[in-house]
């Protein structure tokens, strides 16, 4: 975060506009959260639904941008922690009765622990066939799934329920909303805490320069295997909301194209970069809501639609937005910033020199 | 008690080549101690054996009596023991302070998984973090740049960045590559006071690799000199500047391979005053470059070359490592265009035309480090080096000329590149180079690397395609009297400037040669 300083001069109602688009980061968060708390209850039961569903991939773009944005290592198969994450804490109701509270961060543990283990291939490949290697992982799971008749369902499929906690039931999508709010608030406290200390720092570390990591004292291994843990905490925990979201989970709805879409989320939304995570969720399954409800007949016309979409976003992205979102709004900060130098110099002020080049600090 | 390190019989190997030969060497706790050689006598080697990054074949190396061996290389930094690299590895989508805090990641008093909480302990800790960051970036001058992104930050503050992030860790001992490379005088000279600090008031031991001989000469009070993996000599700066064999390793043997009157055109040239120096700008040489500057990034790696390559001659270029030589070739095959001055070739400007365009006019290079491709056979290499040109007819012609001055090559056509020895390997790049039928071929350090047995045999086979194809040569060589000994003319480049020129037979006696490459004590 850069410091601002106030200038003396400079006619108020300016000042006053630019202080208020910088300094208060605080403010627009305020407004931003009271949004979020206020808005669903005028929306229709679908449009709640849809906002859960802003919520949930926002929680996979969190744990994925972790993975791929700020340690380096890619994955294409996400969507096997979201089903891994979605059935067990499914399974763990449905057939150990076990509650709610039990249940979601058991799915989460579950799922990091497999990521730990995915992590173990992923200190010998890198690039390419790190890639290919999770590809295989994301088309595994489902097929697991699948052929693991007794526990899964198999194609049946599982209905896991709707949440119970101290005695209230999460029936109505609106009261679900809120839950998955609060714990979407909780994770992404966790991922700010955690990348702005000892984890966070080794993982751009390691990114930067394995061998000057090393030299650090930072352990390859074990921060390669931790983030990939990390990030199948978050996608099974979001796995786990969406199962009980839907409430109807087949093998066959964890598909290569999702895991596509998870990592459009963060390409879009821009790379390491926590906000940039939740806008490229939020853009993205927007503007698909958009489409399919804007122009009804081009998706039954286009099965592949979103996929088709997908790539479209990815190559604009890497092509002519290297930062996503994120870094469009760096960018815009950055001439407000420059603009308001140029005016406070104009204008004879002092400018004391802080670089415009300050870091995001998450 | 046990020297704060001690090697001992270190060996390491890649493939057949051996790059530490049972080198041994201690440290005592408080010293300032260097480690030099000419390039690839495995300096860099023996410090990335210390920081565990190679496993050794053979040796010991301990740390306070602690064996490091069985360390991994993350562990290397707990026994307090911090480095610098070659080139500057920093983490560069990080601010200064951010570096610094990685920096003390092995003194990070937490677990990794307590930070998913604002736990007291842990604000507690990361408070101090960055107040002993904030401290050390004041002392070394960094506390203005704290919150820059380090890629922002000019090439020296970036060098201070890294020492830095070395010291926040509170090593006992630090291993500094090269910390001058790039740095201009007045740096050198700062960095020399800031090393005597680091000793002086951090109390921290110092081993320093370095080319800049006034820094090391200047600073360091034991030396140990490497040549092809060996220790040659070791002692205090004035025993080592004395000692004939680290003068032989760094200016060459003193042979000449081929007799005097084997050379008599240059000599008919040079007595006719068509020579090089300022004077004898009048002639056309084949060759010319005026006032070039080059930079890398910020970096200015040539400041003032001008220099004649006549028609038919061979030139030499020599000088210390980091002197600016192979950039100089590099500027003239358009690898590095020259932020001033020009370049001409027969009277025409080529400083603005690309790599390619500058082939086909007829100038060939054999890079520094070879870079044949290894997965392709002997005849594919060579024919690579004919690309730019239209007559295929003759390339088969050619190939069977360039195979009689090397025959070792004709020999081993089918065979990969990969698998060819190191003096096989530059015999290949200089008949790839050849191959674009080139007017003037410009050859970088081939004797890099190589045995004293082959060094002799390339450069004889050097001195006869001059003679043969009337084939002009300008060679950068760190082997300046084997250099010396074939060419007709020689420049002596320091700190990216021509010092000094002269024929050959002048500057082989010339005592100013050899204080460029073993520099003079205190003069940093």
């Amino acid at each position: 975060m850069r410091s601002e300083t106030p200038e003396t001069t400079g006619s108020p109602l300016s000042h006053l506009t630019l202080t208020v688009l910088l300094a208060s980061r605080r403010l627009w968060l305020g407004l931003l959260l009271l949004l979020c708390l206020v808005l669903p209850n005028f929306l229709s039961s679908y449009m709640v639904y849809i906002m859960c569903l802003l919520l949930i991939y926002s929680m996979v773009a969190i744990g994925l941008n972790i993975l791929m944005g700020y340690a380096g290592q890619i994955s294409v198969g996400h969507t096997g922690f979201f089903a891994i994450g979605a059935y067990t804490s499914a399974i763990a109701m449905l057939s150990l009765a076990l509650p709610f509270w039990i249940a979601l961060p058991l799915a989460g543990l579950i799922s990091g622990g497999i990521g730990f283990l995915l992590g173990v291939p992923a200190l010998r490949l890198s690039g390419f066939y790190l890639a290919v290697a999770t590809l295989g992982f994301g088309i595994t799971v489902p097929l697991v799934i699948l052929n693991s008749e007794k526990v899964s369902g198999g194609h049946m499929g599982l209905n896991p329920p709707r949440p119970t906690l101290f005695g209230f039931t999460f029936s109505t999508d609106l009261s679900y909303y809120y839950l998955t709010f609060a714990i979407l608030l909780l994770l992404l406290a966790v991922a700010c805490w955690l990348l702005r200390t000892k984890a966070g720092r080794a993982w751009v570390a390691l990114r930067d320069s394995e061998t000057a990591a090393q030299a650090m004292g930072i352990n390859l291994a074990y921060y390669k295997t931790l983030a990939f843990a990390v990030s199948g905490f978050y996608t099974g925990v979001a796995g786990s909301l969406n199962g009980h979201l839907i409430t109807s989970i087949h093998p066959e709805g964890y598909t290569f194209t999702q895991s596509i879409m998870f990592l459009t989320f963060i390409v879009v939304g821009g790379m390491a970069s926590i906000p940039g995570s939740i806008m490229g969720a939020v853009f993205l399954t927007v503007v698909q809501q958009i489409l399919s409800f804007g122009f009804p007949g081009l998706e039954s016309r286009f099965k592949d639609l979103p996929a088709i979409m997908y790539g479209l976003f990815l190559i604009v992205c890497i092509m002519f937005l290297p930062g996503g979102l994120a870094g469009i709004v760096e960018k815009a900060r950055d001439l407000i910033w420059h603009a308001r130098r140029r005016r406070a110099r104009a204008e004879g002020g002092t400018v004391i020199e802080t670089t415009p080049l300050a870091n995001p600090e998450v | 008690m046990p020297a704060l390190l001690e090697i001992e019989d270190l060996t390491m190997r890649f493939g057949s080549l051996t790059a530490l030969d049972g080198v041994s060497l201690h440290v005592e706790a408080g010293e300032i101690v260097g480690l030099i050689g000419p390039n690839g006598s495995g300096k860099t080697t023996c410090f990335n054996c210390i920081s565990r990054f190679y496993d050794p074949a053979g040796g010991q190396i301990r740390i306070e009596g602690r064996e490091m061996l069985g360390e991994p290389s993350h562990r290397v930094i707990e026994h307090g023991l911090a480095r610098t690299f070659q080139n500057v590895v920093l983490f560069h989508t990080m601010t200064v302070m951010e570096n610094l805090l990685v920096g003390q990641h092995s003194q990070t008093p937490y677990r990794a998984l307590a930070g998913v909480l604002p736990l007291p302990f842990v604000r507690r800790a990361e408070r101090d973090l960055r107040r002993r960051a904030t401290d050390v970036a004041a002392m070394l001058g960094l506390d203005a740049y704290l919150d820059t992104q380090v890629t922002h930050l000019p090439y020296g503050l970036r060098k201070m960045t890294e020492l830095a992030r070395a010291l926040v860790s509170r090593p006992k001992l630090m291993l500094l590559d090269e910390p001058a490379a790039g740095l201009n005088p007045s740096e050198t000279e700062a960095l020399a006071q800031l090393i005597r600090r680091l000793r002086d008031e951090f109390g921290v031991t110092v081993l320093l690799v370095e080319h800049d001989m006034g820094l090391v000469m200047g600073v360091c009070e034991r030396i140990y000199v490497l040549d092809f993996g060996r220790r040659i000599a070791a002692g205090t700066p004035d025993e080592v500047q004395r000692d004939p064999a680290v003068i032989e390793a760094y200016l060459g043997e003193p042979v000449s391979v081929v007799g005097e009157q084997q050379r008599p055109h240059a000599r008919t040239r040079a007595a006719s005053g068509a020579g090089i120096g300022i004077d004898s700008r009048a002639d056309q040489p084949m060759l010319r470059l005026q006032q070039v500057e080059t930079h890398y990034g910020q970096v200015q790696a040539l400041r003032d070359i001008s220099l004649d390559v006549p028609a038919s001659s061979i030139v030499t270029l020599i000088g210390a490592n980091g002197a600016g030589k192979s950039t100089t070739l590099r500027a003239i095959s358009g690898l590095v265009r020259p932020t001033h001055g020009t370049i001409e070739l027969e009277g025409r400007r080529i400083d603005r035309l690309s790599p390619s365009d500058i082939v086909s006019l007829g100038i060939s290079q054999a890079p520094e480090g070879r870079q044949i491709l290894a997965t392709l056979t002997v005849a594919e290499n060579l024919k690579l080096g004919s690309y730019t040109r239209r007559d295929r007819g003759s390339v088969n012609e050619d190939l069977e000329r360039v195979f009689t001055y090397f025959p070792v090559l004709a020999e081993r056509r089918k065979q990969l590149g990969g698998t060819l020895s190191g003096g096989e390997q530059q015999m290949l790049a200089i008949a790839r180079a050849l191959m674009s039928r080139p007017r003037l071929l410009l050859l970088d350090e081939p004797s890099l690397g190589l045995a004293p047995l082959y060094v002799r045999e390339i450069f004889k086979i050097i001195e006869t395609l001059n003679r043969e194809t009337d084939t002009t040569i300008l060679l950068v060589e760190q082997n300046a009297n084997m250099a010396l000994s074939i060419a007709d003319y020689g420049y002596v480049l320091r700190n990216g400037r021509v010092v000094l020129s002269g024929t050959s037979e002048l500057l082989r006696d010339n005592e100013e040669v050899q204080r460029s490459y073993l520099g003079v004590r205190g003069v940093a």
